[in-house]
């Protein structure tokens, strides 16, 4: 992960003409929240399936195996988190009280992290080809998001290609804060809007197919 | 005090074969039949949908009360492992209700939820944690499945480095420790050498007389006749025939002859 970041980090400051010392924090910064995220997401795919055994035995509150999914990836969360401080050493970060916003960003990617895998994993139960549509669909989303390439680069495109995208608000809440800045508004308000919108939408569809998702795996 | 009471209660399995696919479910609205038999009315197809199900219970109505030991015979696929997973929660009646007062714990397949990775300590909390007891109730517990499976430091190790024999020790201590008010089997709970048979068998028992109702699924009519007081005979779903376990396994005699003769 740490060569992984600085292989990329060359490449890509030489390719977007940034020097190394601005770079480098925005990609680590960046790619940690990603792939928190991003985790989250591909793991919530088999989180009803794996625990087959156990649901089959025990009669078992779904929500517990989506809240170890969200635990597993803050825990590793932390693991890479080590790579950001080294590189904040490293290089002259921005650091002061509003870094600490960043604990904020990540209660909602947690709070918002479960309902996601309750809603993805009863889909792939039930849809059993959900599994690799996801993965390829995250394979996209992470070369559209702005996490190697600043979102300054594509101009107006961003209006099409940066701001509706919901992830990267939700990188935003980590990111910002670890480089020394208050998220924007935006990100705020679309975050908090999906935590509503994302609760809402699951526990209806908890109440309606929680019983079904037994005769599905 | 406790009961299971099920009122009319119905499950249906739904197959979804081919239509499993997201991209099928999407896109496919001309879904064609994929068998036209039906089997023994078991199988069944929805006319709206085309979908295929199978009922796996059909109208059960069963009042359970305290000192009932209830057994289930019925031949394969006649819906015993389905009842009971019924009763433990885990499968949630189609139409119909259950009601179930106490605390219910099912002993299916034991060694589920065992960490291969984790010591037999972790495991033992694990493992309790899963069948429903606090941190507390299982430090308690420990002294006794220590002295049980005879395992000794072994405990103190990963559970991969076992063998058979001894991870089967384990499990059936960690599964036979607890205290249930109702307790649900899938067939006998059998574990280890000769030596550990007897004192495996005067484990189930006490754990049989802490219970206050019992419900086993079993091909063995000698299982049922010494633990049981009372019978039903399952067969596709439906309830041939319920009462003493006398009667009923005369029933279910006299039903499976033709089949064997």
């Amino acid at each position: 992960m740490a060569i992984f970041i600085l292989a990329v980090g060359v490449v890509f400051a030489n390719l977007w003409k940034m020097s190394l010392e601005s770079y480098l924090p925005y990609l680590t910064s960046g790619l940690i929240a990603w792939i928190f995220v991003s985790t989250i997401i591909t793991e919530s795919c088999n989180v009803f399936t794996s625990a087959e055994g156990i649901l089959k035995q025990f009669s078992f509150p779904l929500t517990t195996f989506a809240c170890l999914n969200v635990w597993r990836n803050l825990v590793v969360f932390f693991h890479n988190f080590v790579i950001y401080i080294v590189v904040a050493l490293i290089f002259t970060v921005n650091i002061g009280p509003q870094t600490l916003l960043f604990i904020v960003g990540l209660a909602f990617i947690v709070v918002n992290g479960v309902w996601l895998t309750i809603l993805i994993g009863m889909l792939s139960c039930r849809f059993r080809d959900v599994q690799p549509l996801v993965s390829s669909f995250l394979q996209i989303l992470m070369l559209v998001t702005p996490i190697f390439w600043p979102p300054e680069q594509v101009g107006n495109l961003r209006y099409f290609l940066v701001d509706p995208n919901v992830i990267y608000h939700f990188v935003m809440l980590i990111r910002a804060p670890l480089l020394g800045e208050i998220p924007s508004l935006l990100s705020w308000v679309v975050v908090m809007t999906s935590t509503v919108i994302g609760w809402g939408f699951t526990f209806y569809i908890l109440a309606k197919y929680r019983s079904r998702v037994i005769y599905w795996i | 005090m406790a009961s299971i009471t099920l009122n009319d209660v119905c499950i249906d399995f739904s197959i979804y074969g081919g239509q499993k696919s997201f991209r099928k479910a999407l896109f496919d609205s001309s879904r064609k039949t994929l068998f036209k038999s039906r089997v023994g009315g078991v199988i069944k197809q929805e006319e709206s949908t085309g979908n295929l199900s199978v009922s796996a219970l059909q109208n059960i109505s069963i009042d359970i009360k305290d000192g009932d030991r209830l057994g289930l015979v019925g031949p394969n696929g006649a819906g015993k492992t389905t009842l009971l997973r019924l009763m433990a929660g885990i499968y949630f009646p189609t139409t119909g209700t259950i009601e179930t007062v106490g605390k219910v714990s099912s002993l299916f397949s034991p060694g589920v939820g065992m960490d291969p990775e984790d010591t037999g300590y972790d495991n033992i909390y694990t493992c309790g944690l899963y069948l429903g007891l606090s941190n507390k109730e299982i430090e308690e517990l420990i002294p006794d499945i220590e002295e049980f499976t005879e395992l000794g430091d072994y405990l103190a190790i990963p559970v991969r480095t076992y063998s058979t024999g001894m991870m089967v020790r384990l499990a059936f201590a960690i599964t036979t420790a607890i205290h249930p008010e109702i307790l649900l089997l899938d067939e006998g709970l059998g574990a280890g050498d000769a030596r550990f048979a007897n004192k495996a068998e005067e484990r189930v028992n006490a754990l049989i007389g802490r219970a206050s109702i019992i419900v086993i699924a079993s091909h063995s009519e000698g299982l049922i006749r010494q633990m049981c007081n009372k019978a039903i005979y399952l067969e596709e779903g439906v309830i041939r025939a319920s009462g003493s376990v006398d009667d009923v396994m005369q029933v279910y005699a006299d039903s499976s002859q033709p089949a064997e003769g």
